[in-house]
Order: structure tokens, then C-alpha cells, then sequence
């Protein structure tokens, strides 16, 4: 009798609670889940955090300057002196790799929070404007959405050359239409409720209530969704540099590194897989990041 | 099916990370691991004679996957998105109760009505591929109309850009209207309108 009464499991009578928030009893799965959310979350920041400090902190961490010619070896493999290898000029990898990450997270992140700027201005804008303002800034902005973004930073560089200013133009024009549908539902959705018609009642103007009622309720989706352009516009910029068009010589960024180095595809050369892996994890860490962040609220919210 | 077990998360993860991928990394890591070091594939990927299907299926494989990588994980996503919001819906339910095994129920109930949003995902992912073809010919040496291009700018024929920008942009629209066409047919409701 008394081995079978102990066979149960030590806290089969207990009820288990938080240690804090809810004070009700909490089941199994919940606690699994958010483990793993934090797992995914954990490595989203480690990684992104990474490439922020590189882009920081590069320059002054490489052991030779960018452009100095280091080797004899051309495509050289991981060594002791060179940890990444050398490139087809027998300049050292990881301190041209260690400079060119601040161009490409530096231009990704200006453009990312400019184009959600604009986008998010605009779409809480349209939502004070008289309604047929509003309807043509909405088809101004669909039309600039259905153009393919790589198309139509060819075509400006084709006409413009390919410039850092109008690189960060063309990127612009590319996602902020995006940007501004989010942010343009949001601010319909919001401008509904409640509290917003009470303000409205108590005769506050239309700046203030843009100002102080929906844009703190929209912030957090306007903050997720310039996560997900940052990946974007790094997936582009670096596509533009790897065709030549986007940062030229003797800036380098990671995907004009890539570009040089092709030629030691067929030879293995890691000069070729290490810029790639760089701008892949880059944007791997930051989309798990932004999920994580993304799915943690509204988890959060129900 | 089994949602919320290990598989469905580990399958997450790896979509979520594979969504991200720059296309010129798979296509750099594909050369490598099946050109270079397991030498199944050619590298080069253009020639002029095709001899069997054998063959033809071995010169198009690697820029097939390259461009193909990032979207399944992308489709897998929005299918997995989709389903799993009609496998919540009451006919679905009705399915469960009169004992329908879980694949009949995912695959005869529950896609049928999932086919909308998935072709609505087909179409934003075109503007995806137009841009990756542009990557993928320029690894692999393809003479196609994107390279075409994409000298074009590098050599500031204007003409030539208009001209492959209007390729482009038309075969774009004719595509995504197909797209469209096919989500207001594969929905019974919205047919007669």
C-alpha cells in the first residue's frame, strides 16, 4: 500500500503557480512554448547584436587596414595570419569583411528607418486628410508597391549612377509604400475606437490626435514591420552591390565582396563564402529576432 | 496535422532562418557543395546541346534550386499560415467528428478552401523571383534577358533598359493577374460575381 501511494510523482498534489504575474495555476505547454521563444529570440539577438558591434566597432578591430596587400597567396585558405582566407588580390578577408559590414548595416538600417518614417507619416497623415486626399496618396502608394524593388533600383541607377544617396532613394521609394500600408490600416483600424472619438468629442485637433492617441498604439507593429524591411532593403542592397550597381570601389560592402571574389567559386575559395555568410546570417538573425519580438506580443495580447 | 509538436517547431525555425537567405549565398553554397566538392553537377550551367532529359534536368538543376530555395520556405510558411486557419473553421470540425482520418481532412477539406490566400502568396513571391532570376544568371553565366539588363545599366544603354524594364514589368502583371484570376476561381463564392 504504502509503495503505491509513493509511486505518484512528488508534485502530482501540488498546484503550480508563477513566481510571478498570474497568481492561478499554470498548465504545461505554456511554459514549453515560451522556453522556445526565447530560445529563438536569444539567437536572433546574440546574432544581431553581433553585426551591430562589427559595424560599430569593425575598423578598429581588423588586424590590417582594408586595402592592404597582405599575401602572395591569392584565395588563400583559413590560417593562423589570415582567418578567413585572402582575397583575389591577396588582401586580407576578415578585415576587408570587418570594414564592408558597417556600409551594409549602416545604409540598411538609415534606409530601413527612413523608408518606415516616411511610410508610417504618411499612413497616420492620410487618416487626417479629407477623403479624396487621402485616396490619391493610397494609389500613388499602390502603384510604387506593384513595381518589382530590384527593377526599380535598376532603373534608377541606370539613369541616376549608382550612387550612396541614390542607392538609399531608390530603397526608399521601393518599401515605404509598404510601410505606409501597414501603418495607413493601423491608423484606419485605430481611428475607430473609442477613446480616439472621445477625444474628438473633448475638441482636441486633428495633430493631437494623431500625435498623442494612435501613434502610441501603432508603434509596436511600425517598430516590427521596420524589422522585416531592414531584411529587405540588406537582401537588396547587397543584391545591387553583388551586379555592381550598388556601393562602388574602393568602398566596399559585403556584397561587392562576394562580387570580386566569384572567381574563386570553383576553386572552394572561402573568400567567396565568407561576405555570403556574413550578409546570411545578418538577416537570419535579424528576421528570427523579429519574429521572436513579433509573436512574443501577440501572444502577449491574448 | 501535428501542430505544436517538435517537428512543427523545428520546421519554423528552419523556414523562418531559410526565408532571409540572400539568393547569391544558396547559389555560392550549392556550386560549392555539389560542383566543387561531391562533383554531381556541372558549374556551368549553359550549353548549347541538350542530349537527354537526364542531362537537361543535371545543367538546370542548381539555378532551379537557388531560386527555388527561399520560396518553398516561403509557401511553406503562408500554406502552413493558411491551413492551420481553416482547421479552425466548424466543417473542419464536423470532419473530425464523423471519424475522417487527419491527412483526408487536411487534404480533401481544409485546401480546397486554403488554395486562396496560397495563390494570393504566389503572386507578392513573382516580384520575388523576378529579382532573384537577375542573381541567379549572373552566377551562372546565363545569357538570358536579365543579364542583358543588367549590362544595360552598367553600360548606360537607356534604350535597351526601357526596353527590358517593359519585358519585365508586363510579364509581372500578366502573372499576378493570373494569380488573381486563379484565387477568385478556386473560390465558389466569389465566381459569379
Amino acid at each position: 500500500m504504502n509503495s503505491l501511494k509513493t509511486m505518484t510523482h512528488p508534485k502530482a498534489n501540488t498546484v503550480r503557480r508563477l513566481r510571478h504575474g498570474s497568481h492561478l495555476p499554470v498548465g504545461a505547454p505554456q511554459r514549453r512554448n515560451r522556453r522556445r521563444l526565447q530560445l529563438t529570440r536569444w539567437i536572433g539577438l546574440g546574432v544581431f547584436g553581433f553585426w551591430i558591434l562589427v559595424a560599430l566597432f569593425g575598423p578598429l578591430l581588423a588586424p590590417h587596414p582594408m586595402g592592404a596587400f597582405v599575401s602572395d597567396q591569392m584565395f588563400g585558405g583559413m590560417s593562423a595570419a589570415y582567418p578567413l582566407g585572402t582575397d583575389y588580390m591577396g588582401r586580407d578577408m576578415l578585415s576587408r569583411i570587418l570594414t564592408g559590414a558597417r556600409y551594409t548595416v549602416g545604409l540598411a538600417l538609415v534606409a530601413a528607418c527612413l523608408s518606415s518614417l516616411i511610410g508610417a507619416g504618411f499612413g497616420m497623415l492620410s487618416v487626417l486628410l479629407p477623403k479624396w486626399l487621402e485616396e490619391s496618396v493610397r494609389r500613388v502608394f499602390d502603384t510604387l508597391i506593384s513595381i518589382p524593388s530590384k527593377m526599380m533600383a535598376l532603373v534608377m541607377v541606370s539613369a541616376f549612377g549608382a550612387s550612396i544617396p541614390l542607392l538609399i532613394t531608390a530603397t526608399v521609394l521601393s518599401y515605404a509604400p509598404g510601410a505606409f500600408r501597414i501603418a495607413h490600416s493601423l491608423a484606419t483600424n485605430l481611428a475607430t475606437m473609442e477613446y480616439v472619438q472621445v477625444a474628438h468629442t473633448r475638441g482636441e485637433g486633428r495633430l493631437y490626435i494623431a500625435a498623442c492617441e494612435i501613434f502610441p498604439n501603432m508603434i509596436q507593429s511600425v517598430l516590427t514591420d521596420m524589422g522585416m524591411r531592414f531584411v529587405f532593403i540588406v537582401l537588396l542592397l547587397s543584391g545591387m552591390s553583388f551586379l555592381g550597381l550598388g556601393v562602388q570601389p574602393p568602398a566596399a560592402d559585403l556584397g561587392s565582396l562576394v562580387r570580386e571574389n566569384i572567381g574563386g567559386l570553383s576553386q572552394g575559395a572561402i573568400a567567396v563564402i565568407a561576405p555570403a555568410l556574413a550578409i546570411g546570417t545578418l538577416t537570419i538573425g535579424a528576421n528570427l529576432l523579429i519574429d521572436s519580438l513579433s509573436t512574443s506580443r501577440a501572444t502577449q495580447k491574448e | 496535422m501535428c501542430r505544436g509538436g517538435l517537428i512543427d517547431r523545428l520546421i519554423n525555425l528552419v523556414t523562418l532562418s531559410m526565408v532571409a537567405v540572400p539568393e547569391f549565398l544558396v547559389a555560392t553554397l550549392a556550386v560549392l557543395i555539389f560542383a566543387v566538392k561531391l562533383n554531381w553537377l556541372p558549374a556551368l550551367s549553359y550549353v548549347s546541346t541538350v542530349d537527354s532529359l537526364g542531362d537537361a534536368m543535371k545543367i538546370y538543376a542548381m539555378p532551379v534550386l537557388t531560386l527555388c530555395c527561399v520560396l518553398i520556405a516561403q509557401m511553406a510558411r503562408m500554406t502552413r499560415a493558411a491551413l492551420i486557419d481553416q482547421l479552425d473553421s466548424p466543417y473542419v470540425e464536423m470532419a473530425q467528428l464523423k471519424g475522417v482520418p487527419p491527412i483526408r481532412r487536411v487534404m480533401r477539406h481544409a485546401l480546397p478552401n486554403a488554395v486562396g490566400p496560397i495563390a494570393n502568396a504566389v503572386a507578392l513571391s513573382l516580384s520575388y523571383l523576378l529579382g532573384g532570376v537577375i542573381i541567379v544568371e549572373t552566377i551562372f553565366n546565363y545569357p538570358g534577358i536579365a543579364s542583358l539588363m543588367v549590362d544595360a545599366v552598367s553600360n548606360r544603354d537607356l534604350s535597351l533598359v526601357q526596353a527590358c524594364a517593359m519585358l519585365f514589368c508586363g510579364t509581372y502583371l500578366v502573372l499576378v493577374m493570373l494569380a488573381d484570376i486563379c484565387a477568385i476561381l478556386s473560390n465558389p463564392r466569389l465566381r459569379n460575381r
